[in-house]
């Protein structure tokens, strides 16, 4: 008898497409212990896996990241002087106290391991939180995927350096989430939204790029209301622009509970106009002939395309959202990730409807099989085997310090400080800082450090000085008192040798990476150059030279 | 609801399975290997030649007679030039010298390093977790004269002598060997040291063709990568003008004939690297015979004010002395030999006793350079020198 596969589709209409008969026998197994998942699922999940390992090979910048634990180590424990603070005449402040501490203990827990995961896991969080809100934007998952994947390709330059800022990351998806819900009627947001904003705003300062998201809402809500002649009282009822306005109050609200309370705000939005962020080459602007410049006009393009040809008109507050974000990337290369992650959000549906082939292929059931489960959970399983630092930690086998770091980074030279604990007041190149404050808690004390806000305008005045060679470089150390100078490169610095041999300057350490010089006091320098000869031997030429005495040479040549 | 719950918990427990098992299955994190091999003789690393025309007998002792070191004379960078020289065998019969084993004793015996340099002088070796630590130059050190300038040289030194691995050395902390010191110097050893040279000598000597080891900052480090470093930086970077990081190439090249460990692509590149430098000398050797300081600028090599004739010593002696163990492939001409050899001999004669003890270390390498290039024993020399109706 044969079987009609046809009628019994027409007969029952919930049947699932058919599988052939041997696949559809292991299926029955499966279903029985695991569950069965959508093949946008699926995706979703490789994805964020390769999301996952991709950063997770990112070794350890050698900058901030060891500024803020600084930090944190200082606050923690009061013995340490904040090695970061060594000029005191600067008041700024630093408000990303809970990030810096909590990056902190993940580090004292697990070392650099910990950081590594804890840095892919943030990027991940990030992608993924921002793929949930794409598609509660009413697409299809391929195209939040792909939003997701672009916003990741474009933001890969600043998310690939670990930092405070990436708890800001995870956090903008949930507020362009509340930005939906809020859009579509919806009140709960304005729950969840508050407390969000607590952390974030004590996480890091970046929490006023979703302030002002939030602010584009409710402001263009109003403005679209008045233009259609409705009254204040109107504007701001609840199932109006009112909701966007509390979300805003309360959000505010929220970011002033903080040890330095509502001030907190103006230091986070004033923080870009330091004078000293100049320095920077992330608060630059826009370079078009750049990898980041490329990105962003390409992106603009995209856009002008996109609205265009779009049948889906574009609401106002993402409009007046894209055209913040894109002034703010203009002025400063940092705003770039922010853009990376609201662009795609802001597009993806626009592109949807461009595209009739990924327009929303609305399936009565769409498939989901456990056989996608089994391949997920293959997928995450060699993500996390993989992973150098997540395959360090479940193996217990760390990792040596110059394989999770940089290149750049002076692991060496922080060891000699540890060794000789070396303290005092030094001049170090600022990018290496941070690392060097770290791992000295503190008993070193660079005047000069990525931390530039902190940092104030004449102390980097002088240190550009220092670093470019000026004819009083000596006497302006002695100024700021300092008593160690590091010098990067020691082997292709254009005054190395004069360094090495110079009679106030006493080499400490030295390798290939750079030079520790101790910085001979200029009243001991003279007392000790008066009259009679001075050897000095030196460990690198194991030439012993004799320096005489101007007393002694102009004797002599009477 | 409870099977759902069930099934969702199996690819967790799934994952969670497969990350125990890997745990379970990986090599537990020991403690470092030791990387000392069995062997206990430092490999030999002898001259290869015989030129008479270098420098004659009476020569050679005339020079060599020059270089005994005093006992007044309580500096470890010289005693340890002096011990690398002469020798622990060397018996000079008259106390005003120090004597070979003595000389070795001032390292292996702290008792002895105490009755040269002075009680109050803080221990050369010291012992600390395990580790032999050496007491190293500084410049703000008031007992600097009595620690070692250069990173690994007193065990480099040792392996030159032949001081066996197993030998003991008794220092301030207690009991140790030769080997803990070895062990010690390759665990701190790692790429990015400035000198780096005695290190890879000691390696080559002592330790050579072990593959591989790990450092302790966990670092893999192979002897292909020693020779990367070696050949890496400009020529004119290292100590002595960058002499001994050529001389630590030779000496691990013939260390290599005796016992293959350099990788094929290794050993191209170091034969290469030495007849580049070989053109420079060629190159750069002023008419008289010796090389200036800045003699890896080749043919644009100059005069310069630090050239005086200390430099010229000391460029010239050093780079005689790691010809003389050099390959044929990668020798000069025979002239450039003699003229230089020659040069050196009047230059080591006229110097005044002042420099000379001012500049021992330099010194004597080309004093070593002249007895290589000779085949003969320092010491050995020196005593026929003494024994010659003529002396």
């Amino acid at each position: 008898m044969t079987h009609d596969t046809t009628i019994v589709d027409v007969v029952d209409p919930h049947r699932q497409p058919s599988l052939p008969r041997s696949i559809a026998a292991r299926e029955i197994h499966l279903e029985r212990i695991m569950p069965a998942i959508s093949v946008g699922a699926l995706w979703m999940t490789i994805l964020l896996c390769a999301v996952f390992l991709a950063v997770s090979l990112f070794p350890l910048h050698h900058t901030d990241l060891w500024g803020h634990m600084a930090l944190a180590r200082a606050a923690a424990d009061s013995s340490i002087t904040s090695p970061l603070l060594a000029d005191v005449t600067t008041t700024a402040t630093n408000t990303a106290w809970l990030g810096q501490q909590l990056l902190l203990k993940v580090f004292d827990y697990t070392g650099f391991e910990g950081l590594q995961l804890t840095h892919a896991l943030l990027a991940t969080v990030a992608v993924g939180l921002l793929i949930l809100a794409t598609k509660l934007r009413g697409v299809s998952m391929g195209v939040a995927l792909s939003a997701g994947l672009i916003s990741f390709i474009i933001m890969l330059p600043v998310v690939g350096v670990m930092r405070p800022q990436l708890f800001g990351l995870v956090a903008m998806p949930l507020v362009l989430c509340g930005l939906t819900t809020i859009d579509n009627g919806r009140r709960h947001a304005l729950v969840w939204l508050p407390p969000v904003f607590l952390l974030w705003a004590n996480l890091h300062g970046s929490f006023v790029v979703g302030l002002v998201a939030l602010g584009c809402l409710a402001l263009s809500r109003s403005w679209q209301s008045r233009s259609t002649g409705a009254s204040w009282q109107e504007v701001l009822r609840l199932d109006n622009a009112g909701t966007a306005w509390l979300a805003v109050v309360l959000s505010t609200a929220a970011c002033c509970v903080h040890p330095e309370g509502p001030g907190v705000v103006w230091q986070a939005v004033s923080f870009g106009n330091s004078p000293n962020l100049t320095m920077i080459a992330e608060w630059q602007p826009l370079q078009i002939k750049s990898l980041s410049g490329v990105l962003f006009f390409a992106s603009l393009a995209i856009t002008a395309v996109l609205l265009r040809r779009s049948s889906r008109t574009i609401q106002p507050h993402k409009c007046l959202l894209l055209a913040v974000l894109a002034i703010g990337t203009l002025m400063a290369i940092r705003m770039l990730v922010w853009w990376a992650i609201v662009w795609p959000w802001v597009v993806a549906p626009h592109c949807a409807a461009c595209c009739v082939s990924l327009r929303d292929y609305k399936v009565d059931r769409p498939i989901v099989t456990p056989v996608y489960t089994l391949i997920a959970t293959v997928a995450l399983l060699l993500a996390l085997v993989w992973s150098p630092a997540s395959y360090a930690l479940i193996t217990g086998e760390s990792r040596p310090a110059t394989e999770a770091l940089t290149d750049e980074t002076p692991t060496f030279l922080a060891n000699e400080v540890n060794r000789l604990k070396l303290a005092g007041r030094a001049l170090v190149p600022m990018q290496w800082g941070d690392y060097l404050a770290f791992e000295s808690a503190g008993r070193l004390q660079p005047i000069v450090h990525s931390h530039v806000h902190l940092i104030s305008p004449g102390v980097l005045r002088d240190y550009r000085r220092v670093m470019t060679g000026h004819p009083n470089w000596l006497r302006i150390l002695d100024h700021h008192n300092v008593e160690y100078l590091v010098v990067r490169d020691l082997y292709n610095h254009a005054n190395g040798e004069q360094l090495v041999n110079h009679p106030r300057l006493h080499t400490v350490y030295r390798d290939q990476q750079g030079a520790i010089f101790r910085i001979v006091p200029a009243d001991r320098h003279a007392s000790h150059t008066a009259g009679g000869v001075q050897q000095v031997e030196h460990a690198a030429t194991g030439v012993t030279e004799r320096v005489q005495a101007h007393e002694q040479e102009s004797e002599t040549s009477r | 609801m409870f099977t759902n719950v069930f099934r969702w918990c199996v690819p967790v427990l799934l994952v969670a399975g497969g990350l125990a098992y890997i745990r379970m299955t990986a090599d537990p994190p020991t403690a470092a290997e030791p990387i000392a091999p069995e062997r206990n003789e430092p490999w030999t690393v002898a001259p290869r030649y015989d030129l008479d025309v270098v420098a004659t007998d009476e020569q050679l002792a005339a020079v060599l007679d020059r270089l005994r070191l005093p006992v007044s004379e309580v500096n470890t960078n010289k005693i340890v030039h002096a011990l690398r020289l002469w020798g622990d065998k060397a018996n000079f019969g008259d106390d005003a010298f120090l004597d070979g084993d003595k000389m070795r004793d001032y390292f292996l015996d702290d008792a002895v390093f105490r009755q040269i340099a002075g009680e109050d002088e803080p221990p050369l070796f010291t012992i600390r977790d395990g580790e032999v630590a050496v007491r190293a130059w500084h410049p703000d050190d008031p007992h600097r004269a009595t620690s070692s300038v250069h990173v690994d040289d007193l065990l480099a030194t040792l392996a030159e002598i032949g001081t066996p691995l197993d030998t003991p050395m008794i220092t301030r902390d207690g009991e140790t060997t030769v080997r803990a010191l070895a062990e010690s110097a390759m665990r701190r050893f790692h790429r990015q040291q400035t000198e780096y040279e005695w290190s890879i000598i000691s390696y080559a000597r002592y330790l050579f063709p072990e593959k591989k080891w790990t450092n302790r900052y966990g670092q893999l480090l192979t002897p292909d990568q020693l020779v990367d470093e070696l050949i890496e930086l400009p020529l004119r970077h290292g100590v002595c003008r960058g002499t001994h990081r050529i001389e630590a190439l030779v000496v691990l090249q013939q260390v290599n004939e005796q016992t293959p460990g350099l990788s094929r692509s290794s050993q191209y590149r170091l034969m290469s690297h030495l007849a580049r430098v070989r053109n420079l000398l060629v190159e750069s050797q002023h008419p008289s015979g010796y090389w200036y300081r800045n003699w890896s600028a080749g043919a644009r090599a100059t005069h310069s004010a630090a050239d005086d004739l200390s430099e010229r010593i000391l460029a010239t002696g050093h780079h005689l002395e790691w010809l003389a163990l050099a390959p044929p492939e990668v020798q000069p001409p025979r002239e450039t030999i003699i003229r230089a050899s020659q040069w050196l001999v009047n230059a080591m004669l006229e110097v005044d006793e002042a420099r000379l003890n001012l500049d021992y270390g330099p010194f004597s390498h080309a004093a070593r350079a002249l007895c290589l290039w000779r085949s003969k024993d320092p010491y050995e020399a020196w005593l026929s020198g003494r024994l010659t109706p003529d002396s």
